[in-house]
């Protein structure tokens, strides 16, 4: 099991490299100065020769590199000219609301699926199943910040329950706060459920033709304890991994809602950052991002090895 | 390749084409924009700001006294247009990239780098060169077309995995084929359902990365109409003038399942014709044209 361990985070050091080199190239993809482009049409000349020593762009490639790279291991992401403050600072204070608003949508995500795949697996093949299958590719087909607007005229313009934007932090109460991010973590809950629920149900539904369901059922069990004692157990093996890189798509989604409802999380600071030419920004939030993803999907892979003993026995 | 044809060919198609049909609809209707658009793409009229739906404009007008359903279906030239250039050139990335993947050691590196790539969401990506080398039609095709090639080549180097094991592959490698050769000539034509399933994907995810980038400010700038600009110039309104999300939000929604049950129906074809028979040649046809 260690060697599967030791594997994975093995294959997982050449992918880190190639994001932090893809990272880097970003500022170096600006035609012309970055420098330049940073202070905008109205600079000085004096200005920008400043500001390329400073942020060392007046060195060769590898030697950049090599000094943005010591300065990302200590913790140094650079100094935004923009936000007039260290990066290091702007992503922590930002990467709250974005954290608040993942699990947020995640426990939404699994709830949803949950409970809606279960209920389809249940009545399949009846009416209900069909109208949750088409449910379900509803909630695949619409794209999030189209849902998003939907979510917001109908809930906080015609009835007035939510408020349309902004975020209220945690400190101000928790009902504002909650209320401030109910609507986008829905958004992001609803797109991830739809396809958990499917594989749920379909599962769910398979597992009814397998044979130690039918030995159960052919014991005597009724159909709800066949349900929830032995269908269930095997048949959440697969969404229980899809249910944490779901936790992984939702950091793209969060990009652009944060920026529909205004909540001053990492994705509206990408945006801002690249909107606002903020090179120095928009590189330290892609890798963050790019990271996280590859750790929550290397946690996913180990908690794969831990819940399906199949896996297990083939390594040891 | 004329052995899939060969093989779709046995099949009915008739429910299935629903989708291919609704497509090939929206298609129409965006090509002959000029004929079938009551207005023009940027005809404003000016005594009829944020109007409701009547029978002079279908989908009301927005708050520039635009015509809402002449500038979704000129927004859709973009989008689609977008959208087939993107799956065309991350299908050629994406299709190159996983043939390489014949042996074990390319395979390794390859796929860390598609690994890698994946792990950045598409938009992010997207947002972040666009936000450096700037926007506009045939830059935003070419970002998005890097953002989804991992994808393809994730599905085109399963492809070969699989293919890689079967019979004619041994015995054109055992006749001593060179790799180029197996690859166009055994792998491509086999593979190609499965590309052809991914790139319906693809398709439509475009288009959806496109309205977002657009909604932010990032796509094809104004004042060339697109769905995601649509959109975002309608959400000040969207109390007030709901048609003039609503146009947009609906062709979305409408591409998207469109282009998703074209894929499902090309999905369904590949498991019936895996099962049978046709898909493979036979040894003896692999040594026949060999020896000639």
């Amino acid at each position: 099991m260690l060697v599967y361990i030791l594997r994975r985070i093995g294959a997982a050091i050449p992918i880190l490299a190639i994001v932090v080199i893809v990272t880097f190239s970003i500022i170096h993809l600006v035609p012309g100065n970055p420098a330049a482009v940073i202070l905008g049409p109205s600079a000085t000349a004096q200005a920008i020769t400043h500001l390329t020593r400073a942020m060392g762009l007046d060195k060769s490639l590898p030697q950049q590199f090599r000094i943005w790279l010591s300065g990302i291991v200590q913790g140094n992401f650079g100094y935004s000219v923009f936000l007039d403050e260290p990066v290091l600072r702007a992503i922590a204070q930002h990467a709250v609301p974005t954290l608040w608003l993942s699990i947020y949508a995640e426990i939404i995500s699994i709830l949803l699926s949950l409970v809606l795949g279960m209920v389809a697996a249940w009545y399949a093949g009846s009416v209900i199943d069909r109208v949750l299958d088409i449910v379900f590719m509803a909630q695949i087909a619409i794209p999030d910040f189209i849902l998003a607007l939907e979510l917001i005229y109908l809930f906080a313009v015609l009835v007035r329950l939510f408020p349309v934007s902004g975020y209220t932090s945690p400190s101000q109460g928790l009902g504002p706060f909650l209320g401030s991010i109910t609507l986008p973590a829905l958004v992001l809950g609803i797109g991830q459920a739809g396809l958990i629920a499917r594989v749920i149900r379909d599962a769910i539904v398979e597992s009814f033709q397998r044979d130690y369901v039918r030995v159960a059922m052919a014991k005597g069990a009724s159909k709800m304890r066949a349900f929830f004692r032995h269908a269930l157990r095997s048949s959440l093996i697969v969404p229980l991994t899809m249910m944490g890189s779901s936790f992984a798509t939702l950091l793209g989604g969060v990009v652009i809602l944060e920026s529909v409802f205004n909540i001053p999380g990492l994705g509206w600071l990408a945006v801002n950052a690249i909107l606002n030419k903020d090179y120095p920004t928009v590189q330290a939030v892609v890798m963050l991002i790019a990271i996280s993803y590859i750790t929550i999907n290397l946690i996913v892979d180990m908690l794969y090895f831990v819940v399906d003993p199949r896996t297990r026995t083939i390594y040891q | 390749m004329t052995t899939f044809l060969a093989a779709s060919r046995k099949y009915r198609m008739s429910y299935s084409m629903i989708g291919v049909v609704l497509l090939l609809i929206e298609i129409a209707i965006v090509a002959f924009a000029p004929v079938v658009s009551p207005y023009g793409p940027n005809q404003q009229f000016y005594n009829a700001l944020l109007q409701p739906p009547s029978l002079a404009h279908l989908f009301g007008t927005d708050s520039l006294g635009q015509d809402v359903l002449s500038q979704v279906i000129y927004g859709g030239r973009t989008s689609l247009v977008l959208g087939f250039g993107v799956t065309i050139a991350s299908g050629f990335g994406g299709t190159i990239l996983g043939m390489l993947c014949i042996t074990p050691r390319r395979d390794f590196w390859i796929m860390r780098l598609v690994d890698a790539l994946i792990s950045f969401p598409p938009i992010l990506i997207a947002l972040a060169i666009i936000g450096a080398i700037g926007s506009g039609l045939t830059k935003e095709m070419l970002v998005i077309s890097v953002a989804f090639i991992p994808y393809s080549a994730r599905v085109v180097r399963g492809e070969v995995l699989r293919l890689r094991s079967m019979t004619y592959v041994e015995a054109a490698e055992a006749l001593g084929g060179s790799q180029i050769r197996i690859a166009l000539k055994h792998f491509l034509p086999n593979a190609m359902p499965a590309i052809m399933a991914q790139l319906t994907y693809v398709f439509a995810r475009a288009i959806v990365l496109d309205a977002a980038l657009g909604y932010l400010g990032l796509g094809v700038p104004p004042p060339t109409p697109t769905w995601g600009t649509l959109i975002a110039n309608s959400q000040p309104y969207l109390a007030t003038a709901w048609w003039a999300w609503l146009a947009p939000s609906l062709t979305i929604i409408y591409t998207t399942i469109v282009v998703n049950m074209v894929g499902r129906t090309i999905n369904s074809w590949r498991k019936r014709w895996d099962s049978s028979e046709s898909e493979q040649q036979s040894v003896e046809d692999v040594i026949g044209e060999a020896t000639g």
